[in-house]
């Protein structure tokens, strides 16, 4: 079973630009570990797209197209940044139901691939390169902002935070 | 010119026939299932906004708001006014948790929060609602093929409903958004074609029409009286209004489920933006429609229609250049296509997934529910069916839509909102406020106060009693809720961010998008409501 990291799209400076718009005071980079299957409409064929999720999340995320080289790469980069949810190699890993009951309702909200089902034999880990940005008001706020897209990723946050405090703890032992 | 000729009926099938193929074509390539998953992110916002117009109102829009202009000029456009203000709540409040929450339908949310009894009921309140306006939505084309054709409305309601469930149930043709940008574009082109039309028939040009609308008050959109039971005052249609259009695009799933499939949060509030700046502008030109049918028809000596529903069609008909009656008719069919299958399309996902998948077969596969939604498409398409049959007594079709919606929507937006906002609520109170909501709702409705009231009557009854009857039970646990309060407040979490926060890198400045999205819309509110304000003045002047 392979393991990769998606590639950053959106460094340090695009992602201060858009963390500003939402407030956010201070910022760092960090990864999470997700799972993935691909989606096709037949078994050996290059994945139209693929689900990307993890327990404890209620719905996946969708990555369109392949997940080509130009995506992702195996080694993990260098640089001393933070690498959530994947204490062991099995953390957070969805049951291929899960996965296929995410890729229900999803079409069922949108119908449009019905075509298209979750291969398992493809399933993954992939990390998922994440800025995180902190708002200082009354209270400290996270912003999950996706190192791939830029856009702000609220779904995620239940598992980031889930995994920070994971960390924290195995840090504190 | 006069009649739909076999050169309209080719333009309309050519037309429906190009939309299908378009629709088909990109439907296949991978680079519309690149746009299927990002929520079309390559595509410019504006059109993807002008899709959202499409499958939200436009061929109800199209017959039944110059009725409305017709019977009273602009003074129904205070039942829009307030959209700007729904929208920016929407955007501040309700989006970012649906998003957070990570639900497919909003009902979800209640489940979590209170329990499943008050989601399967929100869910099958949603049912009744959006079963009766999807009545009223398959009426409005029925009933412009009923005036191409001279068939008897009860005949094309049963044709047009078989092809609205056949096009939902095979997938949908118009799948693509610029399908929907070209309806949007082909039914505003018809719009301002018909007012040249009508302008270049009356002897005074503009000054006719103004002159026509001043003296009969046709653009007194604002009536400052205090009395509830003026159905169109201004204050029903800040105060229900804004209840009925929040609750309208924000709990009514046919809505919401584009925004909650959205990718991100900031796409979802996008979407909803192209609404808030041009539905007003919208409403306004059909409404002018309205008042330039009622110029045409006093200075041509013509009696109108007995249902006003058929005014615009008719014209169309009577009075476009042969072609482009067809194309403009067309537009209609495939704008309604486009709502019809947004919402048969919901109706049939809440269906299977709040009830079918959770009491009757929750263990199926894939293939038993895809099997199960379009069955429950088909059941949904009969009940519309029934419906629309009455849909041509509620009145101009637009209204209809409004006032079912009402019966419901105060009641339904209060549950949420104790939801959202309340942590001493429950699932006793808000079944309690729910329930009691929609029978303050039915009280109201015999008090002959104005209907847009009935929104405001139902969310302050549902709110105050869901609160009041949720003390006689204990609180709800911190589970329960984690959909709606941050969990970052716990103050071990908090101690965490901050020591996080602490070592990360500072940044400048903040620009707060979201903040400034709102305030474009309220000034576009205050915009709106001066300028209209203004022509009531001007109007009032020279009357």
């Amino acid at each position: 079973m392979a393991e990769g990291h998606l590639r950053r799209r959106i460094d340090g400076e695009a992602a201060s630009r858009r963390l500003r718009r939402y407030a956010a005071a201070r910022f760092e980079p960090a990864w999470l570990a997700l799972w993935a299957v691909a989606l096709t409409a037949r078994e050996a064929q290059t994945p139209d797209a693929w689900l990307l999720g993890r327990s404890g999340l209620s719905r996946a995320l969708l990555w369109p197209g392949p997940l080509g080289h130009d995506a992702w790469e195996y080694d993990a980069p260098a640089g001393v940044e933070t690498r959530l949810g994947g204490e062991t190699r099995e953390a957070g890993r969805p049951s291929p139901e899960a996965f296929a009951r995410w890729w229900l309702w999803e079409r069922l909200a949108k119908p449009r691939l019905w075509s298209l089902r979750v291969q398992p034999a493809t399933l993954q880990r992939l990390w998922l390169p994440l800025w995180l940005g902190y708002h200082q008001g009354r209270q400290t706020r996270l912003i999950v902002l996706s190192g791939v897209s830029g856009e702000a990723l609220g779904a995620l946050k239940p598992a980031v935070l889930a995994a920070l405090r994971a960390e924290a703890r195995a840090g504190a032992d | 010119m006069g009649a739909f000729t076999v050169w309209d009926s080719i333009v309309l099938v050519v037309y429906v026939l190009g939309i299908a193929w378009v629709g088909a074509r990109f439907g296949k390539s991978q680079a519309t299932t690149q746009d299927y998953f990002l929520g079309g992110r390559r595509i410019p916002g504006w059109a993807i906004g002008l899709s959202v117009m499409a499958t939200q109102a436009s061929a109800i829009t199209f017959i039944g708001a110059p009725g409305w202009g017709f019977e009273g000029g602009l003074e129904r456009l205070v039942t829009f006014i307030n959209v700007p203000l729904a929208m920016a709540v929407l955007i501040v409040v309700l989006v970012p948790i649906f998003h957070r929450a990570g639900i497919y339908s909003i009902y979800e949310l209640l489940e979590r929060r209170f329990g499943p009894l008050t989601r399967s009921l929100a869910a099958l309140l949603f049912l009744i609602a959006r079963g009766l306006a999807t009545g009223v939505v398959l009426y409005a084309p029925a009933l412009v093929l009923s005036v191409v054709t001279g068939w008897s409305v009860d005949l094309t309601i049963v044709l047009m409903a078989v092809i609205a469930v056949g096009y939902t149930v095979l997938g949908g043709i118009s799948a693509v958004i610029w399908t929907d940008v070209i309806q949007m574009f082909v039914l505003w082109l018809g719009a301002i074609l018909s007012m040249l039309l009508m302008v270049s028939s009356l002897p005074g040009g503009w000054s006719d029409v103004f002159a026509f609308g001043a003296a009969h008050g046709m653009f007194d959109t604002f009536d400052l009286s205090l009395d509830p039971s003026v159905t169109y005052s201004l204050w029903a249609g800040l105060i229900g209004g804004v209840v009925m259009h929040v609750a309208y695009f924000g709990t009514d799933q046919s809505q919401i489920q584009r925004v909650l499939t959205s990718p991100s949060i900031a796409e979802g509030q996008r979407s909803l933006l192209i609404g808030g700046y041009l539905l007003v502008p919208q409403m306004l030109l059909f409404l002018f429609i309205g008042v330039m049918l009622a110029a045409y028809y006093q200075q041509h000596g013509l009696t109108p229609p007995e249902n006003l529903n058929e005014l615009f069609p008719r014209y169309v008909v009577e009075a476009f250049p042969v072609g482009i009656t067809g194309l403009v008719i067309a537009g209609v069919f495939a704008a309604a296509m486009s709502s019809l299958d947004s919402a048969l399309n919901s109706l049939s996902a809440v269906s299977v997934r709040d009830f079918y998948a959770r009491f009757v077969r929750p263990d199926a596969d894939e293939g038993h529910y895809l099997k199960a939604s379009r069955w429950a498409t088909v059941f949904w398409g009969l009940y519309a069916t029934l419906f629309a049959f009455f849909a041509g007594n509620l009145g101009p079709v637009i209204e209809a839509v409004n006032r079912i919606g009402s019966w419901f929507y105060g009641a339904l937006l209060g549950v949420f909102l104790l939801a959202v906002l309340s942590r001493r609520s429950n699932g006793r109170g808000a079944v309690a406020g729910m329930l009691l909501g929609m029978a303050a709702v039915w009280a109201a409705s015999h008090l002959g106060i104005s209907w847009l009231y009935q929104n405001a009557v139902g969310l302050g009854v549902s709110l105050a009693v869901g609160y009041a009857v949720s003390l006689s039970a204990p609180a709800p646990s911190r589970d329960q809720l984690a959909d709606v309060t941050l969990e970052e407040t716990a103050p071990d979490m908090q101690a965490l961010l901050r020591r996080r926060s602490a070592a990360a890198t500072p940044l400048g400045r903040d620009a707060r998008v979201t903040r400034a999205r709102c305030l474009g819309l309220l000034a576009w509110f205050v915009i709106s409501l001066l300028a209209l304000g203004g022509l009531q003045l001007w109007a009032h002047a020279h009357g």
